[in-house]
């Protein structure tokens, strides 16, 4: 694979990461309280680590990613996507990541499935990989101090 | 000398062509016998480290003693038997009381060495020859010392719960109180477990002595709320109860309970009267629930000026809008809330703290202790007192955050509960279906079928994995309620046919991931399993959130928020040194008796606070 496709891809994913840090700074002006802020200051926190991963990947070879995949487990599949608010509680807040988190792993994963170079898959999967980590995360936060009592 | 006295010694040689009557080899060819009680064995792992075998020893030849590798956790002293055998005396009652079946004696009877020292020792603490014997004295089956039954609590029928609001639990009389405390092998394994570490066996001790009023003032040291937690207390005390291993658990709650209400309450004052002067320091207090009420009362004790400011009509945060008149009814709670009240505290209802700069008016102007004056903000709170502790819960339900759940008929569980206390009817008609698991969930079913619907649990996970009290679930289960559980809320829909009238709860069925040791499996919908059911209201009960909204942001980036709760320090500090935090704002196990004792470590953390202060200035 040539560099300057590699390169591509990661710059590719490190707009879309920079978008969301961008997101989340939005977010916190539009919050109204301070627990808010800390949640929505907090994700924004690792958005910016996901930035300097991918920033570091941009000087390491295809060869040397590992790829990492979770099991899907579905848990904000069907959770109605929560509108940025002034207002929003801890749960709209951990919606509205679970879902960005969700659409980048799909579009990751279609990328994925058009491509049949193996480098380019293995990146794919990569980034796919990343995203539905993030994810998860996000779903045991929503299980486990959202929903405890289901 | 005669001819006798000459050959008799010689008759002595007859001997040598006989058999040997000693045993050459004692340890291998004279064992002891199958049921000998010889030196002790101890199951290491089941041993909890109670100490009813140092207690009931009659030589003292048995103390407790820490042993490498053993850690003290819940439900275990950490501790192990060391025994002295210069002082044993093999009766075995060491075995015959032990909680657990831990110990037990093998038939090996010879121990030999220079050292002494050796003979008092840990069994089980180092490798022994009769280590892995078989026999030796152990307790025998269906032998016990101890009482392994609790002596039943009598209750409502299930049909006869159903026609009213009237508490389901009758309580103990004197005769049952004394027989179920008498189980009691005092040892205090519950007290580590007990989040306000509550004397348990004091109390218990004083039912058997007929000692009401003294087992009142040793539940006052810890805990302001006997008679709302004699009833509803998660009771952590009884799982780790040492007589659970081989029984029942000793019916700690319901004990408390007996001091409770046998307690005259014109004796309470007198009980819990505090010798300590008067303080002119004042400290603010941000709700009365069990955690605000609970600071308000050893603040007082200690002899300072105690304001409460609570949103609601009426006092008991949770206790009151969050659990049935059946579990714990209003008198009992406001029992508890008078004594503090009756103190000196003074508790201002319907006055909602609000984050605004501006003061806004209380919400509700007719309430019991409402003055009709301006709720202050927290920053004014925080200007005109002294310190302020806030533990204002989890008032906010989750909702279960899918499609349709805008719909008409859908109704959250807490609302329900805030409705019934408020002596509203929720509007639930006939069949109505629970969402969750939890405490908040059996009680909205449990209050539905009162009121005469058709109640359906519906919870995601296992019938085990529920987080709500196993005796809540069978109880809801006696009085009619029915449970599907692994069935995962899909969406819920408005059927033409309905009209708005009903719901339609479209769930899934799950499938149990299993999620490695010590984490709840997780729940995967099975999109191929779905199901529709048309009920009359959906009740979500999933979990509460926070609400920190009247915290102004500057002050809240010096208090310290993670995560939609308040961060503290062991009595309560915030990063504020004025402000002090506590009860399900801050606590993991969010239950009534962790924010009772949130407000006992937070009164000593603010004592101890302004103390500092008061010394400051008295030095400069």
């Amino acid at each position: 694979m040539p560099d300057t496709q590699y390169s591509e891809i990661i710059d590719f994913a490190l707009k879309r990461e920079k978008e969301a840090v961008q997101f989340y700074t939005e977010l916190e002006h539009i919050a109204q309280f301070a627990s808010q802020k800390e949640l929505l200051g907090e994700i924004k926190g690792m958005e910016q680590g996901h930035v300097k991963i991918l920033e570091n990947l941009k000087t390491k070879s295809p060869e040397a990613i590992r790829v990492e995949r979770v099991p899907n487990f579905m848990a904000s599949t069907y959770l109605v996507e929560a509108q940025p608010a002034k207002d929003m509680n801890y749960q709209d807040i951990l919606i509205i990541a679970m879902k960005r988190e969700d659409r980048s792993h799909a579009l990751y994963e279609e990328l994925l499935q058009q491509t049949e170079n193996p480098e380019l898959r293995k990146i794919f999967e990569m980034l796919a990989g990343e995203e539905s980590k993030h994810k998860r995360f996000f779903e045991d936060l929503y299980d486990k101090y959202v929903q405890p009592d289901n | 000398m005669s001819l006798k006295d000459i050959l008799s010694p010689l008759t002595v040689w007859r001997r040598t062509a006989e058999k040997p009557y000693t045993v050459i080899d004692p340890i291998n060819d004279r064992p002891g016998a199958a049921r000998y009680r010889g030196f002790h064995k101890n199951d290491m792992e089941a041993c909890i480290g109670c100490g009813t075998c140092e207690t009931i020893c009659q030589n003292a030849a048995i103390d407790l003693v820490p042993v490498e590798g053993i850690e003290t956790t819940n439900g275990d002293s950490g501790l192990r038997p060391q025994i002295d055998y210069g002082r044993c005396c093999w009766c075995a009652l060491c075995v015959d009381i032990c909680t657990t079946s831990s110990l037990t004696m093998s038939n090996e009877y010879i121990w030999v060495d220079t050292d002494p020292e050796v003979f008092r020792f840990v069994p089980g603490a180092e490798n022994k020859p009769w280590d892995n014997s078989e026999l030796g004295y152990s307790r025998a089956e269906g032998y016990q010392l101890l009482d392994p039954e609790r002596v039943e609590m009598p209750e409502l029928e299930p049909d006869t719960r159903l026609t009213s609001f009237i508490e389901m639990v009758q309580g103990y009389s004197a005769e049952q109180a004394k027989k179920e405390a008498d189980r009691c092998v005092e040892c205090g394994i519950c007290m580590a477990a007990c989040p306000a570490h509550m004397d348990i066996p004091g109390y218990i001790k004083a039912i058997r002595e007929n000692d009401i009023n003294g087992g009142l003032a040793l539940m006052y040291q810890t805990n302001p709320f006997p008679a709302s937690c004699g009833r509803i207390c998660t009771h952590r005390c009884e799982e780790v109860c040492a007589i659970n291993h081989t029984g029942d658990p000793i019916a700690i709650r319901w004990l408390k309970r007996y001091i409770a209400d046998m307690a005259d309450e014109s004796d309470y004052q007198a009980i819990t009267k505090t010798a300590e002067p008067e303080r002119t320091e004042k400290v603010a207090i941000i709700g009365a629930g069990p955690g605000g009420l609970s600071a308000a009362y050893y603040l007082r004790l200690l002899g300072y000026q105690v304001t409460v400011f609570e949103a609601q009509p009426h006092g008991g945060g949770m206790l009151r809008y969050g659990i049935p008149e059946y579990r714990l009814p209003y008198d009992q709670l406001d029992k508890d809330i008078d004594l503090v009240a009756s103190l000196g505290v003074e508790i201002k209802y319907n006055t909602r703290i609000n984050g605004l700069k501006e003061s806004n008016g209380p919400k509700e102007s007719d309430g019991p202790g409402s003055d009709g004056g301006p709720a202050p903000s927290f920053e004014q709170l925080y200007q005109d007192y002294d310190a302020v502790f806030f533990s204002t819960g989890l008032p906010d339900p989750y909702t279960l955050g899918i499609q349709g759940e805008d719909h008409p008929r859908v109704i959250s569980g807490i609302s329900i509960l805030e409705d019934v206390t408020a002596g509203k009817t929720p509007d639930l008609r006939k069949s109505v279906a629970v969402v969750g698991g939890g405490n908040v969930a059996m009680d909205a079913a449990r209050t539905a079928r009162r009121m005469g619907c058709e109640v359906t649990v519906l919870y995601r996970r296992r019938e085990v994995d529920m987080p709500a009290d196993e005796e809540e679930i069978t109880e809801a289960k006696e009085e009619g309620v029915k449970f599907i559980t692994q069935a995962i809320p899909v969406r819920i829909e408005d059927k033409p046919e309905a009209k708005g009238e009903q719901a339609a709860f479209v769930w899934g069925e799950a499938e149990m991931v299993d999620q490695g040791e010590d984490r709840r499996p997780k729940p995967v919908l099975q999109e191929d399993k779905i199901h529709t059911d048309l009920f009359d209201t959906v009740v979500p009960a999933i979990g509460q959130g926070s609400s920190l909204d009247f915290i102004p942001e500057d002050m809240a980036a010096k208090i310290g928020i993670i995560k939609y709760k308040i961060k503290v320090g062991l009595h309560g500090e915030t990063g504020e040194p004025k402000i002090f935090a506590g009860g399900d704002i801050s606590n993991r196990l969010k239950d009534a008796i962790s924010a009772i004792a949130d407000g006992h470590r937070a009164a000593k953390g603010i004592d101890r606070y302004l103390r500092e202060n008061q010394s400051k200035k008295e030095t400069s």
